[in-house]
């Protein structure tokens, strides 16, 4: 009787003390959630890719500066070709986890939850970030990316042939998944407020821009073929940009450094500032602001010793007052641009068309978004008036005016096309030529480093200057 | 015939009556010592229960059969008294105190009560009575220099800043390697929730801090793992054991009062140059509105020369038109600082007898400090009580209630609302002291960055400092409960057991306001967070001891169920609409506020047992094991056993030696495993969905974080080896303790990084690993000892080496955590270095060391950062000495540091603005930098180009570059000075005073050695581990002068 009684206070302690109940309840966390519906998931990975294109340290110093679009009249060693690591790794890094991640485990609850347009846009925001990566970097992984939760930590490089090819596939599958069934929540759905249509025209269209950037190493003339019959943007009001808000920390990144942080060393190039002057552009006054002795001046590239008596704060243009607002747009693809890659395509024969049909509507496109409503004069310039012995010069100049401030995307452009000609800066560091890529940041040595090896002996030198595979 | 044998009974009960008659036997109990008498001493009829207690007067009556028979004295602090009865009846005793009995009893894990002989590992105490008399207001500050390893750093001197406590090393990367707590058993939390890192935030007091010193009995500091181990998974970084006063018998009326006053002055202060004031321009100088003027924008001093005549429109001029001399102010700075005061009243009451005893006390802190407009307060109220409510139940409690705060807590390092630095950019002819008069200066005019707000020598950078105490308010309050109730049942002598419940309960709020017009935000802002935290331990233990012949057997198993509890909300309005309503609606329109909760829990469970077996009373073996059920881990492999083996030899009792010389010597050795909850918070387990604050305007903003959550995450774990030597010698005047231990901590849980292009830029990762190796050693020296004088000397010095071994699973990389940082520096946990270097850029160098100079601009190496220092000392130690002579009681403790680096940005910036001494060299000839100049092809000659003072100071000295700012942080302190009379008994005979005594006391009196210039290298910007090494604009540590008067009724 005793030992059943001292037994049974044993067990009973034990049961009290020695386990584990409850302990499961109490590790389940009450503050987040463990799966939220997928539309909760747009806002931020769009926000978060355009906050990192148009940091001034990104887009600016490594893109807009690169294109010769900006010159600056102090702290250009970025301009000079000497970039920051911190910053390559900060692209890389914020693409990889936040957007092409975010968008990835967007696709996965759309899937699960029967969404097809969530599930579409996540598609088409993974495809659209992928994109920006191999553009910048050259091959990247892509098939065996993200796959953490699996345990693979250290993934591999794919080509960048591969990786447009895996790019391709999935704006296919966008486009098919905006036909299917589904719901986008119009407040979460900051660029488009909920409008499928737009969404399945964004895909479309960069998959053509996809399409003619790899058209120098490939034959994408049927793919092109295939692809004009599917809906694309027809107008402004279609393209893919994010309107920011009023004040930091949700405005505009250009804003945000140059205006609210008094970062004013940011300026117009001269090359800019000549190319609009010379062709009569309406567009100079809305790029450039007069500097203090009331003209439009721009700076030459490069230059070590800024500011200078020959190029200071006071005397070189600053960015334009439109394209310093809080609210200023940052595009991820814009109406104009598609109608000048049209232009080209029709030029070259891979699509039916009229090629001064695209080349005009591109023009007339940035003139509306710039605010210009007159500029028949403009178009009866000589140099601005469309002729095919000239088309690549003219296409490629009109293209690069009118992706002023989209840094990435200029940049990106004339390393394909290589108009308008452009001279390397003055007083370069280390190169004396416009880069052609990033270098992978140099966390890849330690935390990949096989594969990073591999795919450095596979591309090419990781400098500035080794061509990616679109380049040749 | 039945009555016959009644009455043969009745005889023969009456005889046996009349042979054992009762009678009664009375006297007097006095102490040897002093004579006086002593209540509650236990008499006892030995072999029986016939017993009485003295009375107040120790007196006692005691009625006793017959003639014959032993009466035992006891009484605890006594040795025990034996007497025959034979035929007395009036029996005076004098009882001998036993010191020895006293002070040889250590209090152990989890309260166990231990002789010191039979200590297996290493365990040192401090007596409550140190801590009472120097009284700092956090009495962690007590403990620097007095024990071996112990590592206590003050991270400033402001009212209400943090106490760093490290024991023996860092054990853990991402937790914060600070002891655990516990108070009369029960774990109370020491977490410091301020916001301080280098750029802004202020610093709180860490947890343990509000335990009131004068409630302190004694500290026990059980240093490494083998001591630890019964604390299991909490005991990785060592356990500081305290024990409250508890109330004792009294004949008196049991009252202890004190009052003690201490002023407080810097004890450094940086070292200006005095020749040179405001500007860039070496020839004038024009204050327009403190920004758009000739050099008034400008907060720097290659200005004008000083004291030569010159004069200049200066700040004071803003306004009428005037100039005025441009002076020099050798002691602005200085002047700028208040004299610090506090102010400690404490009063307290104990009594009882031999069934109840009880104490309850008041203690008040009031301290301002050296900053204006600063202060930290604190009132404890604690009473316990403890009850004999039968032979076999005994029950007890304890309660100890905590209300500290802040009007307004001083702001760290770079940032705009902390006054220390700009007393470093200030031009040196500004006079700080006459900016304090705000209310009656005009505003700042528009076009300044500080418009609308009280003139300041400077717009443009700075608001008024004096504005910004009275305005830019830290404001911290918090109520704290923590205690325990214990009932104790003895089944037999042999077999006893416990339960206790101990809770630890606090709830504060603070308070960051910004004013409208301050440099920080010029729209104002306000953020104010509300915190709960509670932790409930339910405890049990069942003893068993018994002596079987030589050998001795305790055995005790238990179990403990711990909860813990956190609750915390934050409001912030990013932008005020109406100045000076700090209240959250007050959002200015068009802005966003941020809002933010959080709860958390978790649940430790868990059984232990432990035996010590004793042969001889001299060799002694300590078994032990715990097993925790944690729920932060996964649930299907949260349990883990921690177990300890440790032997102590006492060949002295062994042998018998009996030798005078060598009085006593034991010889241990142990091993343990520990774990540690560093690192690990609850919900690790799951990934989740973050929201970004703010959101998107009114959008929220969901999202993947980019750490990714380790589903089989375990806990850490610390190994430990140690062995040591503990000896007395020569008549027991020289007593010596050595230790050395090996301890290797490894599973450190490090967030590791990965390839973002795996989607994660993290993992949290058991993958860390360090090891701690070193010596403590402490030496005891009773110089004299008689009844009139007593002198004695402590010395302590413990030197070890604390290694980051790994913190990812690649070789040969060299890989780093970084655990803070300041700046282009960072605080690193590094493969293959002591934790925590200080990484970050230098020079470039030849081949040879020398600095390579280019147009005499020393160059800076900006691609590779190098390892510059790193925060570990040498060694360290301590020297106490104390010398009695009748009533007058003489202390004194020096304490030393050496080794140990430190990044000091006050050199960086006061050297770049030009208001440091080092500035002086070469403003009129210029500086050619010691260093060479690279020829091109290989070979270097020395650096001949001349530039000037200011070129050279700013190439040479900015956040650029940090080689030139990190300095050894070796120190030796003049750390208290302590004179105590103890007024002879006569003087107050007649009144019901049973002692007073008064004390002189010095604390911080002097900075011996220094190799860091213009600071106090005893800093950090708080208690975190990546926060140390570090300074800029120190509030700086105080010297503490005062006095304190005692009273016992």
């Amino acid at each position: 009787m005793k030992i059943k009684k001292y037994l049974f206070y044993t067990v009973f302690s034990v049961g009290i003390f020695g386990c584990d109940s409850g302990f499961e309840k109490v590790n389940t966390n009450p503050n987040s959630p463990t799966t939220v519906p997928s539309n909760l998931l747009i806002p931020d990975i769009i926000r978060v890719a355009m906050n990192t294109s148009y940091s001034t340290f990104n887009g600016g110093d490594m893109g807009s500066c690169w294109a010769q679009h900006w010159s600056k009249v102090q702290y250009n060693d970025e301009e000079r070709y000497s970039p920051r690591e911190s910053q390559i790794e900060f692209v890389w890094d914020t693409y990889y986890a936040d957007v092409i991640s975010g968008a990835k485990s967007m696709e996965v609850i759309a899937t699960a939850e029967g969404n097809d347009y969530t599930r579409g846009i996540a598609l088409t925001m993974q495809a659209y970030g992928f994109g920006v990566l191999t553009d910048l970097y050259g091959d990247i992984p892509f098939s065996n990316a993200l796959k953490a939760e699996a345990g693979n930590t250290a993934p591999s490089y794919d080509t960048q042939e591969d990786v447009y090819d895996g790019i391709l596939a999935m704006l296919d599958d966008a486009d098919e998944a905006f036909d299917g069934e589904g719901s986008i929540d119009a407040v979460f759905d900051i660029m488009y407020a909920g409008d499928v249509s737009k969404w399945q025209k964004f895909a479309n269209s960069l998959k053509f821009r996809c399409l003619m950037r790899i058209s120098g190493v490939r034959d994408v003339s049927s793919d092109l073929a295939a692809l004009v019959s599917r809906p694309m943007f027809t107008s402004n009001d279609d393209e893919a940009k994010l309107v920011y808000l009023e004040t930091q920390p949700n405005a505009n990144p250009i804003y945000e450094t140059i205006v609210f942080g008094n970062r004013n060393e940011f300026k117009v190039s001269d090359i800019l500032v000549n190319t609009l002057d010379g062709l009569g552009d309406p567009r100079l006054e809305v790029y450039a602001q007069l500097n203090d002795a009331d003209e439009y001046v721009g700076k030459p590239a490069g230059i070590a010793d800024v500011p200078s008596d020959a190029w200071n704060y006071n005397n070189v243009s600053a960015v334009g007052e439109a394209y310093l607002a809080p609210n200023a747009p940052a595009y991820l693809l814009s109406y104009s641009e598609l109608q000048f890659l049209m232009a080209e395509a029709a030029e070259n024969d891979l699509i039916t068309g009229d090629a001064e049909t695209f080349y005009n509507a591109g023009i007339a496109a940035s003139m509306e978004a710039n605010g210009i409503a007159d500029f028949a004069a403009y178009m009866s310039n000589p140099e601005v008036i469309y002729s095919s012995g000239t088309s690549d010069l003219q296409i490629g100049t009109q293209k690069w005016l009118a992706l002023f401030c989209q840094g990435f995307e200029a940049w990106t452009e004339w390393r394909r096309t290589n108009f308008p000609v452009l001279i390397p800066a003055q007083d370069p560091i280390n190169i004396t030529e416009i880069p052609s890529r990033y270098r992978y940041p140099a966390t890849e040595q330690t935390t990949n480093k096989v594969n990073y090896t591999a795919a450095v002996a596979s591309q090419g030198p990781n400098n500035l200057t080794t061509k990616i595979w679109w380049m040749d | 015939m039945k009555k016959f044998l009644l009455l043969c009974f009745a005889f023969v009960f009456a005889s046996f009556t009349i042979w054992a008659q009762d009678r009664v036997v009375s006297g007097k109990v006095t102490s040897v010592e002093d004579g006086s008498t002593l209540p509650g001493v236990n008499v006892v009829l030995k072999g029986t229960t016939n017993g009485s207690v003295t009375d107040a007067d120790g007196n006692y009556k005691l009625s006793i059969p017959g003639t014959g028979g032993v009466l035992v004295f006891s009484y605890i602090g006594f040795k025990d008294f034996e007497v025959e009865v034979g035929d007395k009846t009036t029996i005076d005793v004098q009882l001998t105190s036993d010191v020895t009995q006293l002070s040889e009893v250590v209090v152990t894990a989890l309260g166990v009560e231990r002789q010191e002989k039979s200590l297996t590992y290493a365990v040192q105490s401090i007596d409550g009575s140190a801590l009472s008399t120097n009284r700092e207001t956090n009495f962690l500050n007590s403990l620097s220099g007095q024990i071996a390893g112990v590592q206590i750093t003050n991270s400033s001197g402001a009212a209400g800043a943090s106490t760093r406590v490290v024991l023996r090393g860092a054990s853990t990367i991402s937790g914060s390697n600070q002891p655990l707590f516990v108070v009369d058993g029960v774990p109370i939390d020491n977490t410091n929730r301020g916001t301080a890192t280098s750029q802004g935030g202020f610093d709180a007091p860490n947890g343990a801090s509000e335990i009131n010193p004068d409630d302190i009995e004694s500290i026990n500091v059980l240093k490494g793992p083998v001591a630890a181990a019964l604390y299991g998974n909490r005991g990785a970084s060592g356990v500081i054991i305290i024990t409250t006063k508890k109330g004792k018998a009294s004949k008196n009326l049991g009252i202890d009062f004190s009052t003690k006053m201490t002023f407080q002055d810097p004890l450094r202060i940086p070292d200006f140059q005095n020749s040179y004031g405001q500007g860039p321009s070496r020839t004038y100088f024009e204050y327009v509105d403190g920004q758009n003027g000739y050099g008034d924008g400008v907060d720097e001093s290659w200005g004008p020369p000083l004291d030569k005549g010159l004069m200049f429109a200066q700040w004071p001029d803003y306004g009428k038109g005037t100039v005025s001399p441009w002076v020099s102010r050798p002691n602005n700075v200085r002047d700028f600082y208040e004299t610090g005061k506090t102010v400690t009243n404490s009063f307290a009451v104990s009594g009882g007898n031999e069934k109840q005893t009880f104490r309850f006390s008041v203690t008040d802190v009031k301290e301002t400090g050296l900053v204006y407009n600063t202060d930290y307060r604190r009132l404890n109220i604690s009473g316990n009580a403890d009850i004999k409510i039968n032979e076999k139940l005994d029950a007890s409690f304890s309660a100890n209630y905590a209300r500290s705060g802040s009007d307004n807590l001083a702001t760290t390092g770079y940032d705009a609302e902390n006054p220390i630095q700009q007393t470093i950019w200030a031009g040196r002819n500004v006079d700080l002291k006459a900016l304090k008069d705000y209310k009656n200066l005009p505003l700042a005019p528009e076009g300044t960055a500080a418009a609308g707000t009280p003139l300041n020598w400077n717009n443009i950078f700075q608001n008024n400092p004096y504005w910004v105490q009275d305005n830019n308010l830290n404001i911290l309050d918090k109520d704290r409960v923590f205690g325990n109730a214990r009932v104790g049942y003895k089944f037999t002598d042999w077999l006893s057991a416990f339960v206790r419940i101990g809770i630890d309960s606090w709830s504060s709020r603070t308070e960051d306001r910004t004013a409208v017009g301050s440099n920080n935000n010029i729209d104002g802002d306000y953020d104010e967070r509300s915190r709960r935290f509670s932790e409930v331990n339910n405890f049990f233990m069942i003893t068993a001891n018994k002596k079987f012949g030589e050998i001795g057997l305790t055995v005790s198993a238990g179990g403990n169920q711990m909860t813990q509890n956190f609750q915390y909300q934050r409001g912030y309005i990013p932008a005020l609409q109406l100045p000076g309503v700090y209240n959250l609606s007050n959002l200015k329109a068009g802005s966003t506020a941020t809002i933010q909760n959080s709860h958390t829990e978790q649940k430790i469970n868990s059984i232990l047992g432990t035996a010590q077996i004793s042969y001889r009373d001299a060799i002694f073996l300590d078994l032990s094991a715990r097993n925790d059920w944690w729920s932060v881990l996964p649930i299907d492999n949260n349990s883990y056993l921690y177990p300890a083996a440790s032997l102590s030899f006492v060949p002295t009792d062994f042998f018998d030696w009996n030798s005078t010389t060598l009085s006593y010597l034991k010889v241990r050795a142990g091993w343990s495993q520990v774990g540690s909850s560093g690192g690990l918070d609850p919900y690790s387990i799951q990934q989740v969905y973050n929201f970004r604050t703010p959101g998107y305007g009114d959008v929220l903003l969901a999202f993947n974080p980019n750490t990714l959550n380790n589903p089989n995450i375990k806990p850490e774990t610390t190994v430990g080896l140690e062995f040591g030597l503990a000896a007395k010698l020569l008549n027991e005047k020289i007593s010596f303790d050595f230790t050395y231990f090996d301890q290797t901590s490894k599973d450190l849980i490090v967030e590791s990084d990965i390839s973002p292009s795996s989607g994660y830029e993290k993992i949290f990762a058991n993958i860390g690993e360090i090891q701690n190796r070193g010596v403590e050693i402490q030496l005891g020296y009773q110089i004299v000892k008689n009844s009139d004088l007593s002198a004695s000397i402590n010395v302590n010095f413990a030197k070890y080496n604390n290694q980051v071994i790994r913190v990812n699973d690649i070789d040969g990389d060299e890989a780093a955590v970084n655990m803070g940082g300041q700046w282009n520096v960072d605080v690193q946990a590094r493969e293959g270095h002591p934790f925590g270097v200080l990484f970050g850029p230098g020079y470039k160098k030849d081949p040879n060391g020398n600095v390579i100079h280019l147009n005499g601009i020393p160059q800076i190496d900006t691609e590779n950062y190098r390892v510059l220092g790193d925060i570990q000392p040498d060694w360290n130690g301590g020297i106490s000495g104390t010398i009695s002579y009748k009533g007058i009681t003489l202390s004194s403790l020096v304490d030393v540091k050496m080794g140990g680096d430190v990044y000091s940005m006050t050199t960086t910036w006061g050297r770049y603005a030009g208001t440091l001494s080092e500035t002086l060299v070469g403003r009129e000839d210029g500086i050619i930098g010691k260093g060479v100049i690279d020829n091109g092809d290989g070979t270097y000659r020395p650096n001949d180009v001349s530039v000037t003072a200011e070129a050279y100071n700013k190439a040479g000295f900015s956040n650029d570059v940090a080689e030139s700012s990190v300095f050894d942080a070796s120190y030796v302190k003049w750390r208290q000075l302590t004179l105590t009379y103890q007024m002879p008994r006569a003087w107050f005979s007649k009144l019901p005073l049973k002692d007073v005594s008064v004390s002189f006391i010095g604390r911080n009196l002097a900075l011996l050695y220094s190799k860091a210039p213009h600071i106090d290298p005893e800093t950090g910007f708080n208690n975190a581990d990546g926060n140390q090494g570090l300074e800029f604009g120190q509030i700086p540590s105080v010297r503490s002068l005062g006095f304190s008067v005692n009273i016992k009724l």
